[in-house]
């Protein structure tokens, strides 16, 4: 007695919702990242506070495996989209005084 | 009160006022991540002496280089600016070829050696800079000459 084929159908369905999900992510990420593949453990969260912490910048050895990061944001202001790219070697007019100042409320 | 970083900001002030006229002004560089990552060898072998001395100015001025070693600052902005100008000039395909491969690749150089090849290879002839790791170990073939490449995806011959 075989196995009715409808009885192997659910496990087609499951597989191929794998499938689904691959590619909608793939998809889904490429779509966030203007078509490129995707960046990783490039963040943008390490930026400015790095910059002005003078115990951080002054360790070599944070500068050196983390100075590809701070640039992240920049990227956004120099060109206005998230991965944008341009090797000019002049920034646009109006660069040198978009640097943001992240404000808080104040703590008492 | 001291100094105290924002940690959970909401917002952002973008303050729009100009430095003052006695500073004298200096063009920021235009180069975004990518580009940046890939020139900065050759920026290093033309403004090396550059860059060391603007980070001695800031070691030696108590925390106050920022206003301090405005000067050579200056310097270190046009050297590199220069840089890139040169590189943009003469060898803007093979530039181009690396930086787009780096921002393909999660910026990892060890994926891009073919282009990076071609592009020291460029940069050397026309311009006369290169490529030297600082700190590399005597004796053995520099990692960014090593044929193959052990992380990269494709481990095999890279050029």
């Amino acid at each position: 007695m075989g196995v009715p084929f409808e009885a192997l159908l659910p496990y087609g369905i499951i597989i191929g919702m794998f499938g689904v999900t691959g590619y909608g992510l793939h998809y889904v990420k490429r779509f966030a990242n203007d078509g490129k593949k995707t960046r990783w453990n490039r963040d943008l969260k390490v930026r400015y506070d790095r910059i002005i912490d003078p115990d951080y910048s002054n360790s070599s050895k944070n500068l050196q495996t983390d100075n590809s990061r701070i640039v992240m944001e920049r990227d956004q202001r120099i060109t206005g989209a998230f991965r944008g790219q341009s090797s000019n070697h002049q920034a646009p007019p109006g660069f040198d005084v978009s640097n943001p100042w992240k404000m808080e409320k104040r703590i008492y | 009160m001291a100094q105290r970083d924002p940690r959970f900001n909401q917002h952002v002030l973008v303050d729009t006022t100009p430095m003052p006229d006695h500073i004298p002004k200096v063009e920021e560089i235009g180069a975004t991540s990518a580009p940046l990552h890939s020139a900065a060898f050759y920026i290093g072998d033309r403004c090396g002496s550059f860059n060391d001395d603007y980070m001695k100015c800031k070691d030696e001025a108590n925390g106050r280089g920022e206003f301090d070693c405005l000067k050579e600052g200056r310097k270190v902005t046009r050297c590199a600016a220069s840089v890139l100008k040169d590189i943009n000039t003469h060898c803007l395909d093979q530039f181009k070829a690396h930086w787009e491969c780096l921002e393909n690749n999660n910026h990892q150089l060890w994926e891009c050696r073919k282009a990076e090849m071609s592009l020291s290879k460029c940069v050397f002839d026309k311009l006369g800079l290169k490529k030297t790791l600082p700190g590399a170990p005597e004796g053995q073939v520099p990692v960014h000459l090593r044929p193959k490449q052990k992380y990269a995806q494709y481990t095999g011959p890279q050029y």
